[in-house]
C-alpha cells in the first residue's frame, strides 16, 4: 500500500511536466479576420463572383472585397469545430481565379500568447514556421502551402515546409510579408 | 468612303490606346468569348441580337442563351435562335437568279439551337494580370435554309460543328484576346419553288463551305477611374476585328431524283463561291451593379465581303448572372 502514494506522486509529477511543456508551446488563439489575395482579377463583376463564392462557405460570416488591391477580408463565424481553410482556396478557384495569399490575423491578445511554434484556435492547430529567423511582432500570418500561395511564392517556400501532421487539421503559417 | 472609314477606325484605335494610361483592362467582349470561364455553379442568361437594314426592312436574328459554369474550367452555353432572316425553302431558281436574295419577306420564326462548350486549360494568373488559353467546341442544329456559302453557327445560319482555341492576355491596363476557329457545316436539304407554278419545286442539297475564322479583340474600362463599390456602373469600350475565310458551297439540284446533278462552281453567284472578309466592330458596354451587362456594337466592313449580312450590323447584348446555391 505504501507504493500507491508514490505512484500517484509520480503520475502527478509527469502530468505537471507535460503541462509545463505544453503550456510553453500550445496556446489558444482567436481569429480576428482573414485576408485572401486573388490573382487574375480585374473587374468588379469578377470581384463580385469571388465574393459570392466565398459567402457560400458555412464558416464565413462576412466578406469585404477590395477591388483596387484585389483582396478580400473574411470574417469567420466563431465555432469550436475545425475550419476547413482549404475551402477558401477552392472558392476562389470556383470563381475562376487563383489565390495569391491567404493570411490570418489573430486578436492582439493571441499574439502575446504565442511563445513558440504552435497555436490552437478552436479545433484548428497552426504551426508557425520562422523561416527568416525573425517572426516579427505582427499578429498576422500567411498560410504556407501549395493551396494557399501563388506558384512563384510556393516555389520559394517549398523546401521549408514540413509534411502535414496527422491528427487535428493543421496548417503551416509564416509571418506575414505584408 | 473607304478613306473615311479607315480614318475613323484609326482615330478610334488611337483614342483607345491613349485610354490605356487611365483604365483597367476588360475582357467581357460583346462579340467574342474570352478564354476565361464562368464561375462554377453560376447560371447566366444572355439575350443578344443582330440587326441590319435590307432594302425596305430590318433583318433581325435574336438569341436567348443559357450559360452554366459546370466546373471552374468548363463553361457550357445552350442558345435558342429566332429570326426573320431565313425561310424554310430556298429562293425561286436557286442558286441562279436570287442569291443572295435581298428584300424577301420571311416571317419571324424559331431557327434552331446552338450548343457551345469551352474548357480553360492554361491559367497563368498574377495580380491584375493573366494569360489564359481555352479550347471550345460548338454545334448548331437549325431547320431553316441558308442561301450563302459562308457558315455561321452562333447565329444559327446553318447546321454544323466547329471548334477552336482562345487565348486571352491581360496585363494591367491592356486586354487582348485572339480566337481561332474552324467550322464544318452540315448539308442542308430543301426545295426551291419552280417559277412555273404548275411544276413541282426543285429539291436542292447544299453543302456550305468549310470556314476558318478569327477574332482579335481589345477592351478597356473608361469608367470608373477607381472602383469604390459594386453599385458603380462600369463603362467599357471595345474594338473587335473579326474575319473569316470560307470555301465555296456545293449545290446539288434535283437532289435524290434521276436527273440529279451537281452544279459547277463556275455557275455560282459570288455568294456561293470561296470568299473572305474582315470586319471591325467598335462597341460600348455598361455593367450595372456589377452584374447586368448591356452591350452595343456596330460592325463595319474592312476587307472582302460577307454576303450573309449587310453592313452595318448592329448588335445588342443583355446578360445577367444568377449565383446558385447561396448560403
Amino acid at each position: 500500500m505504501a507504493g500507491f502514494p508514490d505512484l500517484m506522486t509520480n503520475i502527478m509529477r509527469y502530468l505537471l511536466v507535460l503541462a509545463g511543456l505544453f503550456s510553453g508551446i500550445i496556446c489558444f488563439g482567436q481569429i480576428q479576420y482573414m485576408t485572401v489575395g486573388i490573382n487574375g482579377l480585374t473587374c468588379s463583376q469578377c470581384s463580385r463572383s469571388v465574393e459570392l463564392q466565398l459567402r457560400k462557405l458555412s464558416f464565413i460570416k462576412d466578406v469585404d472585397m477590395n477591388l483596387q488591391q484585389t483582396e478580400g477580408r473574411l470574417f469567420i463565424v466563431k465555432s469550436n469545430t475545425a475550419i476547413p481553410f482549404e475551402e477558401i482556396a477552392q472558392a476562389v478557384k470556383d470563381a475562376g481565379f487563383s489565390i495569391r495569399f491567404l493570411s490570418i490575423t489573430f486578436t492582439p491578445e493571441t499574439r502575446s500568447l504565442i511563445k513558440d511554434k504552435e497555436l490552437q484556435s478552436g479545433a484548428n492547430r497552426f504551426y508557425i514556421i520562422n523561416i527568416s529567423g525573425n517572426s516579427g511582432s505582427s499578429n498576422t500570418f500567411q498560410f504556407a502551402g501549395k493551396l494557399f500561395m501563388s506558384p512563384a511564392t510556393y516555389k520559394k517556400y517549398r523546401e521549408w515546409l514540413p509534411p502535414p501532421q496527422p491528427g487535428l487539421p493543421s496548417y503551416w503559417l509564416i509571418p506575414s510579408e505584408k | 468612303m473607304h478613306k473615311n472609314m479607315w480614318r475613323n477606325c484609326t482615330t478610334t484605335i488611337l483614342s483607345l490606346i491613349l485610354l490605356l494610361h487611365t483604365a483597367a483592362a476588360q475582357e467581357l467582349f460583346p462579340l467574342s468569348d474570352p478564354a476565361s470561364s464562368m464561375p462554377r455553379n453560376v447560371l447566366g442568361v444572355r439575350f443578344f441580337s443582330e440587326t441590319y437594314h435590307e432594302v425596305t426592312q430590318w433583318r433581325n436574328m435574336s438569341a436567348l442563351r443559357l450559360m452554366y459554369g459546370a466546373t471552374p474550367k468548363l463553361t457550357t452555353y445552350l442558345t435558342a435562335i429566332a429570326s426573320n432572316h431565313h425561310g424554310e425553302d430556298f429562293p425561286v431558281e436557286f442558286p441562279f437568279h436570287n442569291t443572295p436574295e435581298r428584300g424577301a419577306i420571311y416571317p419571324y420564326k424559331f431557327n434552331g439551337a446552338h450548343l457551345y462548350l469551352k474548357y480553360r486549360f492554361l491559367t497563368l494568373d498574377g495580380q491584375n494580370k493573366h494569360l489564359r488559353i481555352a479550347v471550345y467546341g460548338e454545334g448548331a442544329w437549325v431547320s431553316t435554309t441558308h442561301h450563302e456559302s459562308e457558315p455561321n453557327l452562333e447565329m444559327g445560319d446553318n447546321s454544323g460543328m466547329g471548334g477552336g482555341a482562345i487565348a486571352t492576355w491581360l496585363h494591367k491596363k491592356l486586354a487582348v484576346s485572339l480566337t481561332l476557329g474552324y467550322i464544318k457545316p452540315f448539308h442542308a436539304e430543301g426545295y426551291s419553288p419552280d417559277p412555273i407554278h404548275s411544276l413541282p419545286p426543285v429539291p436542292v442539297d447544299v453543302r456550305y463551305g468549310e470556314a476558318l475564322h478569327y477574332a482579335f479583340s481589345l477592351g478597356y474600362l473608361i469608367y470608373p477611374g477607381q472602383y469604390r463599390d459594386y453599385k458603380q456602373t462600369n463603362i467599357n469600350l471595345y474594338v473587335e476585328c473579326r474575319g473569316k475565310y470560307f470555301n465555296h458551297a456545293e449545290v446539288t439540284l434535283f437532289h435524290k431524283l434521276q436527273n440529279e446533278y451537281v452544279l459547277s462552281t463556275l455557275r455560282y453567284p459570288k455568294a456561293l463561291q470561296t470568299g473572305y472578309f474582315a470586319d471591325i466592330s467598335p462597341g460600348i458596354q455598361f455593367i450595372i451593379h456589377s452584374n447586368m451587362r448591356i452591350d452595343f456594337s456596330t460592325t463595319f466592313r474592312m476587307l472582302g465581303y460577307s454576303y450573309a449580312r449587310l453592313y452595318p450590323v448592329y448588335t445588342l447584348g443583355i446578360q445577367r448572372y444568377f449565383y446558385l446555391g447561396k448560403k
